[in-house]
């Protein structure tokens, strides 16, 4: 197949699989995450480029895959529905201190996840002490305190 | 139905500036679930075969004297083999493979080697010395996708090949 459609269909297959699997697949770069992505883009690499190890198909597949990207970021530019569906929306999962079960259980968060957050970026000490906590598109967590 | 499963918080506050569009992530939610069953569904028939290697894929074609084992699914520039398996062969067995076939193949290695090779009337012939029950394996490479179909010669026998190979 022509390295061109191959790197797109790889680019529009890995934007479907990761928002398929959802913001938190992958968000927290644990030991185990680390390995399981050099994993992933050494899949990848393999079915991009096969034995073709041409300097063209190099500059080919790079093209592709930036320029796709340059698209997109295009499109959600222009298109607020394309930005939804490509990155999705961020979610409020804490409000005034109270953890929204339903929120957090569909979206894979744990209170224990939110507290981390607030600890490690704001050095909260209990979840009373949140206003909000938002999971963001990239899957992390913001953490909103109360204003003293 | 799905979406009743799907029931968020209602949160009210205008403090906090974020575009937070609840009506969109229940579908996003619904979207994941049923992405995650397909995805659970595809692996699934993988184990199975149907991307190749599997019980859905492995076929067996037989006549009296000879059978050829093969992998009805195929992957792009994947090796896989045939296997010819002929009974009672006289001290000499041909194969002829058709050339239209071949040119969506690369044959990596045959074992044994034929004595002869030779291409008549848009078939590859294989020649081989033989006597008794005999195994013929060809190492072959596909080397374009989609959906064919060959008749194989073995002998005065023709065996019907189908394979599909996945990009």
């Amino acid at each position: 197949m022509n390295p061109i459609f191959r790197g797109l269909a790889i680019y529009v297959f890995l934007l479907l699989i990761f928002r398929i699997t959802g913001k938190r697949s992958l968000s927290e770069t644990t030991t185990f995450e680390f390995v399981l992505l050099l994993i992933i883009s050494e899949t990848i690499q393999q079915a991009m480029v096969g034995e073709d190890f041409s300097i063209t198909t190099a500059f080919l597949l790079i093209m592709t895959l930036m320029g796709a990207d340059l698209v997109l970021s295009l499109l959600k530019n222009k298109f607020k529905t394309v930005d939804k569906i490509t990155e999705g929306t961020p979610v409020i999962i804490v409000d005034n201190g109270k953890p929204l079960q339903h929120r957090m259980k569909l979206s894979r968060v744990a209170e224990e996840d939110v507290l981390n957050a607030a600890r490690s970026s704001l050095g909260l000490e209990r979840m009373e002490e949140i206003k909000f906590a938002v999971l963001e598109n990239d899957g992390s967590i913001s953490i909103i305190p109360y204003k003293n | 139905m799905l979406f009743s499963k799907f029931k968020l918080e209602d949160v009210k506050q205008d403090s906090l500036q974020v575009e937070e569009d609840i009506s969109f992530v229940r579908k996003e939610l619904v979207f994941q679930r049923v992405g995650w069953f397909v995805m659970f569904v595809v692996l699934a028939l993988g184990c199975v075969g149907l991307f190749g290697t599997g019980i859905l894929s492995h076929r067996t074609e037989a006549t009296a004297n000879a059978k050829i084992e093969y992998e009805r699914f195929l992957r792009f520039d994947n090796k896989t083999q045939l296997i010819f398996r002929i009974n009672n062969a006289n001290s000499s067995t041909t194969i002829g493979i058709p050339i239209n076939y071949l040119s969506k193949f690369i044959v990596e290695k045959i074992t044994p080697e034929p004595h002869i090779q030779r291409q008549t009337n848009g078939s590859m012939f294989y020649d081989f010395h033989t006597a008794g029950s005999s195994e013929i394996r060809m190492l072959v490479k596909p080397i374009t996708t989609g959906n064919y179909k060959a008749n194989i010669a073995v002998n005065r026998d023709v065996i019907q090949l189908t394979h599909f190979v996945y990009p």
